[in-house]
């Protein structure tokens, strides 16, 4: 058996799996992408690109082509001639090649649409198997309160209601330590999947020794603050809607 | 018809809705309406303590108006599938 053709055939093989999970771990996910070692990523990819070779194989069957399966298998054995199969790969080289790209093509398609129905049928919040591993999604959008594991006085499915959250975030100094407050605009993950920075606007701050709400805060001025989590000792959220009254006035109201 | 856009569903098409909702965008992108939510979020936050004038703020015209505008926007699909029934 020769090692080399094999292990490139099996990189072959696994392609179509890494590119569904390429498409899978996309946008807010996409960290996740990086972070298996390559026995995993292996053991993730495998079953997925079967299946999808699987299926190709099925309609390439039903559209009347016949893939010598045999061959691959002598190859992957040592039993033939290299001359043989690069024959066969010659004649049959514009079929490969359309098999393939429209298989590469496919699973990219198939990766990202699967992520989009776990998302939208929220089979990632009910159930663990399908869960990303970015846990700060789920807690700064308010999703963590749909996990079947957490038993809270907010109701299920806030998520979709939260219009705004709102974050005190203790942050070390060295002056000491100081409460800062306001709505959160963005954050980030590092390649390990922690936080890495959270990005606030309107935001006010004051020190935790003065810590009550008749101490006057002092207005940060500017448009976004940007808050490393090295920094961070705690983050406090509260989600809020907003209610509409008759006479034109909004109040927020905080969910809970 | 009028769409919702203070609620952030969660959709095929939109499997990763933003950390405001539609209508918190367009208020916090006039920066005049962002410090009075802002102020009125705290002083809700603060209740009995807090100021009662800032429990409520009113929307500048500006802001209602791109609100009414999102609001009865069409969606996108509909400039290619036509009208859906609601």
């Amino acid at each position: 058996m020769n090692i080399a053709i094999t292990g490139l055939l099996v990189f072959f093989f696994l392609i179509p799996g890494l590119i569904f999970r390429k498409f899978y771990f996309t946008e807010e996910f996409s960290k996740e992408y990086f972070k298996q070692s390559y026995f995993e990523l292996f053991f993730e990819a495998f079953p997925i690109a079967s299946v999808l070779y699987f299926l190709w194989l099925l309609l390439a069957f039903l559209l009347g082509h016949n893939i010598d399966i045999i061959l691959l298998g002598k190859l992957l054995m040592g039993q033939c001639q290299a001359v043989e199969v690069f024959q066969h790969i010659q004649n049959q080289s514009a079929n490969i090649f359309w098999f393939h790209f429209s298989l590469y093509i496919f699973s990219g398609f198939s990766g990202y649409g699967f992520k989009l129905m776990v998302r939208s049928k929220k089979w990632d919040r009910k159930c663990k198997i399908f869960r990303f591993k970015n846990k700060w999604h789920y807690l700064v959008k308010g999703e963590i309160y749909d996990f079947p594991r957490i038993i809270s006085p907010l109701r299920k499915n806030i998520a979709k209601d939260i219009e705004a959250v709102y974050v005190d975030a203790l942050v070390s100094t060295d002056e000491g330590t100081i409460i800062y407050e306001g709505v959160i605009f963005d954050y980030e993950l590092s390649n390990n999947g922690s936080l890495e920075y959270i990005l606030l606007t309107e935001v006010e701050r004051r020190y935790l020794k003065d810590d009550n709400y008749d101490s006057l805060p002092y207005k940060i001025p500017g448009n976004v603050l940007f808050i490393p989590n090295s920094e961070i000792i705690n983050l406090n959220f509260t989600y809020w809607y907003f209610e509409q009254w008759n006479n034109g006035k909004v109040q927020p109201k905080m969910i809970g | 018809m009028k769409r919702d856009i203070t609620k952030r569903h969660t959709t095929f098409f939109n499997s990763d809705p933003g950390l405001l909702s539609e209508r918190a965008r367009i208020i916090f992108s006039n920066p005049i309406d962002a410090k009075k939510v802002a102020k009125s979020i705290r002083a809700n936050l603060r209740g009995a303590k807090g100021n009662k004038e800032d429990l409520t703020f009113r929307l500048t015209k500006e802001t209602e108006k791109r609100l009414l505008e999102a609001a009865t926007q069409k969606p996108w699909w509909e400039k290619f599938i036509g009208k859906t029934k609601p």
